[in-house]
């Protein structure tokens, strides 16, 4: 069974990936995965390069602190998130995490976190000199931080203005992360898609709200937070299908992905690869459990090449 | 005195689907869960912590935290065993209650960085308030089997919370050993005992039932018990932290040791400061994945945002920013 998939010139040895901010850079879940017995062992080599590519936690310029107060909190059949893009900056990431992702023989997608068109670029451009680094995935989607962020992304023009820079900046495959926060996610797709992106991911965290009925107060100090988890799926299945839809540039799928089935749905919808989200903190062999259920899925289905369920939807 | 390591704390976290030996109220909504964990109970260190999961995965997607109370045999049965104490706050909690012996329960763990009891503390005292006993029970047998004396100053709702807490009074099948537990004379201590005053009778002073497994242990170490209630059922009628200052001019602690609602930590600490005595404290944050990658719990310390679930949930008290 083949289960490679091209991404935008990027070749993944099967369609699953992470979602950023999920899964750090990968060393935290590794070395769970190799405290496993052999014979808990979903696969027998459970290493990152299991996946097709990670895709990292959200990376700036200059270290950002992320939100105060509480952080998380569960909602039915998902959670809220208000980390803001904690990361310690592009300086940090280059001498602590690239040279270990650099062992691990995957693919690695860096998401990059700006206030500004210029910070995205100038981490890109630092990025440049990496060679560790296989593809950028810009987050122009993420309702937890103030100034940038989703700010460009809920605009079309503002979307296509930072897609060109970007585009500038480097020849490695340009990922553009979409929020679903909009009126017409389309619109949105073909402007980054005529600005030059090679793909995009989908979708980033649905804006919401939590209240805490006895002290009647928000529960996170920004009051809005993002919404992942199963109870996204069907919105980002829905994003993914019309965009499919939409454009000619690949897709990675996103969204309250819990199992095997989930992934093909996905596929279904149009998207070329999927990443593993909140699922992770649910179960950390999230990524082993559902590529093996995956791989079983495909032969009982009698599927010879995944390509062949990629916007397969009837 | 400098905090030295008492254990090795690199990640040795496993996955494992362990098996409910008992679930029981033990009083209000203070429940003890027993699990047949053959994997992960004989990793864990003091303090440190499992991350249950919950097989209703459509409702509830995100683990809770709960600290290992204690590690231990049950009749029949080579595989150990561990104990977590739970208080129903919430959904997850209240979902844990349903659990009956045979259920099959995933356990990510053990977790974090536990206590560091220093190797020549000699007499050292550990502050809970309520549930916040649970992962201080540990450490108390740890400290014992150092030879260390031991001091437990714990609030508790009632009188009857609390000797359930800490005693374990509860009517399950929960005996750990053969034999019940020990109340020690403490014949074989330096200084003669000093019993709390207001404990009720037969339980001043108790044995831990590991101390008592332990044939080396047979040194009758003691743990002397502080209690304060809210409604005064038991011991001094307020805050056990009422009672730092007296316990703090009357012995030598080299050590203190700290869990439960953060106010009540934040002063356990502020007094070990100005006593200059070497003082840990447990935190609690939300926590997502439990592993160090998703920056849920962070807390705020001189060192800038540590995760509470990797870098703590022990933290050094001057550490951190309250
Ligand atoms: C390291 C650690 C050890 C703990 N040990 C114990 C223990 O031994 N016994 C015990 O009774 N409790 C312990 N707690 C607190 C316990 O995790 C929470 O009470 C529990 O998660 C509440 O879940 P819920 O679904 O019932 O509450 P809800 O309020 O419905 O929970 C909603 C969300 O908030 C989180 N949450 C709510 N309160 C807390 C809290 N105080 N700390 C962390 N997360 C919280 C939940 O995990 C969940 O994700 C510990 C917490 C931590 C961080
Ligand atoms: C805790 C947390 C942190 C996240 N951090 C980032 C981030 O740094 N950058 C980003 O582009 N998306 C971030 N996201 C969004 C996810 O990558 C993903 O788009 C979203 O969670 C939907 O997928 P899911 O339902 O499978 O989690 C984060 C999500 C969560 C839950
Ligand atoms: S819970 Fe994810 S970093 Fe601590």
């Amino acid at each position: 069974m083949k289960l490679e998939v091209n991404l935008a010139g990027l070749s993944l040895k099967n369609p699953f990936t992470v979602a950023s901010g999920t899964f750090a850079s990968g060393k935290e879940y590794a070395d769970l995965w190799s405290n496993l017995d052999k014979r808990d062992r979903p696969l027998c080599h459970a290493s990152l390069s299991l996946l097709g590519a990670i895709t990292t936690k959200g990376v700036s310029l200059n270290p950002w602190p992320g939100n105060e107060g509480i952080r998380i909190t569960e909602t039915a059949s998902g959670m809220l998130n208000s980390i803001g893009l904690q990361n310690p900056g592009v300086e940090e990431f280059c001498a602590k995490d690239l040279p270990w992702l650099a062992t691990q023989d995957v693919p690695v997608i860096v998401n990059v976190a700006g206030h500004s068109t210029e910070e995205y670029v100038a981490v890109i451009q630092r990025l440049e000199q990496e060679r560790t680094v296989s593809a950028f995935e810009i987050n122009i989607s993420c309702p937890n931080v103030d100034c940038g962020g989703i700010s460009f992304g809920v605009d079309p023009k503002a979307a296509s203005q930072v897609t060109q820079a970007c585009r500038s900046a480097t020849k490695r495959p340009l990922i553009i992360k979409l929020t679903p926060n909009v009126t017409d996610i389309t619109t949105i797709a073909r402007a980054c898609e005529a600005a030059g992106a090679d793909a995009l991911s989908l979708i980033n965290t649905v804006a919401g709200m939590a209240i805490d009925a006895k002290s009647r107060k928000p529960v996170f100090s920004r009051k809005v937070a993002g919404l992942s988890g199963p109870a996204i799926k069907p919105i980002a299945l829905y994003a993914v299908h019309r965009v499919f839809n939409a454009v000619d540039i690949p897709l990675i799928g996103m969204g309250g992905i819990a199992s095997a089935e989930d992934a093909v749905e996905f596929l279904l919808a149009g998207a070329t690869a999927i990443a593993l989200g909140s699922h992770n903190f649910t179960d950390p062999l999230a990524v082993p459990h559902i590529l093996k259920d995956f791989m079983h899925w495909c032969e009982q289905e009698g599927i010879k090449d995944v390509s062949e369920l990629i916007g397969g939807l009837q | 005195m400098t905090l030295e390591l008492a254990c090795d704390s690199a990640l040795a976290a496993l996955v494992e689907d362990t098996t409910v030996y008992a679930n029981k109220r033990l009083t209000g909504d203070l429940w003890k869960l027993v699990l047949r964990s053959p994997r992960i109970a004989p990793l864990v260190q003091p303090g440190q912590f499992v991350h249950v999961g919950f097989d209703d995965t459509s409702r509830h997607i995100l683990r809770r935290p709960l600290s290992v109370h204690d590690v231990f045999c049950v009749e029949g049965d080579d595989a150990l065993h561990l104990s977590l104490l739970y208080q129903v706050v919430g959904k997850g909690t209240a979902f844990l209650t349903n659990c009956s012996r045979g259920d099959r329960l995933n356990l990510l763990g053990p977790l974090g960085n536990g206590w560091h009891l220093p190797k020549d503390a000699r007499c050292i005292l550990l502050v809970g308030g309520g549930v916040g006993w649970a992962p201080l029970h540990l450490l108390a047998n740890t400290a014992q089997s150092q030879d260390a004396e031991v001091h437990a100053l714990i609030g508790a709702r009632t009188a009857s919370y609390y000797t359930t807490l800490v005693l374990d009074k509860g009517d399950g099948p929960f005996c750990h050993d053969d034999k019940p537990p020990v109340i020690a004379s403490g014949d074989s201590l330096d200084k003669p005992p000093v019993i709390a005053s207001e404990a009720p009778e037969g339980c001043e002073a108790w044995q831990s039932t590991a101390a008592v497994r332990d044939q080396e242990a047979s040194h009758s170490a003691t743990v002397f018990f502080h209690p304060a209630t809210d409604d005064g059922s038991l011991g001094h009628h307020g805050f056990n932290t009422d009672l730092l200052e007296s316990l703090l001019a009357t012995y030598r602690f080299d050590y203190i040791a700290t869990c439960g609602p953060e106010p009540m930590q934040r002063i356990v600490a502020e007094k070990a400061r100005q006593h200059g005595i070497a003082c840990e404290v447990s935190l609690e944050r939300r926590m997502a994945c439990g592993l160090g990658a998703c920056l849920s719990c962070v807390v705020e310390t001189t060192d800038g945002k540590k995760r509470a679930c990797i870098d703590g949930p022990v933290f050094d008290a001057r550490e951190v920013c309250w």
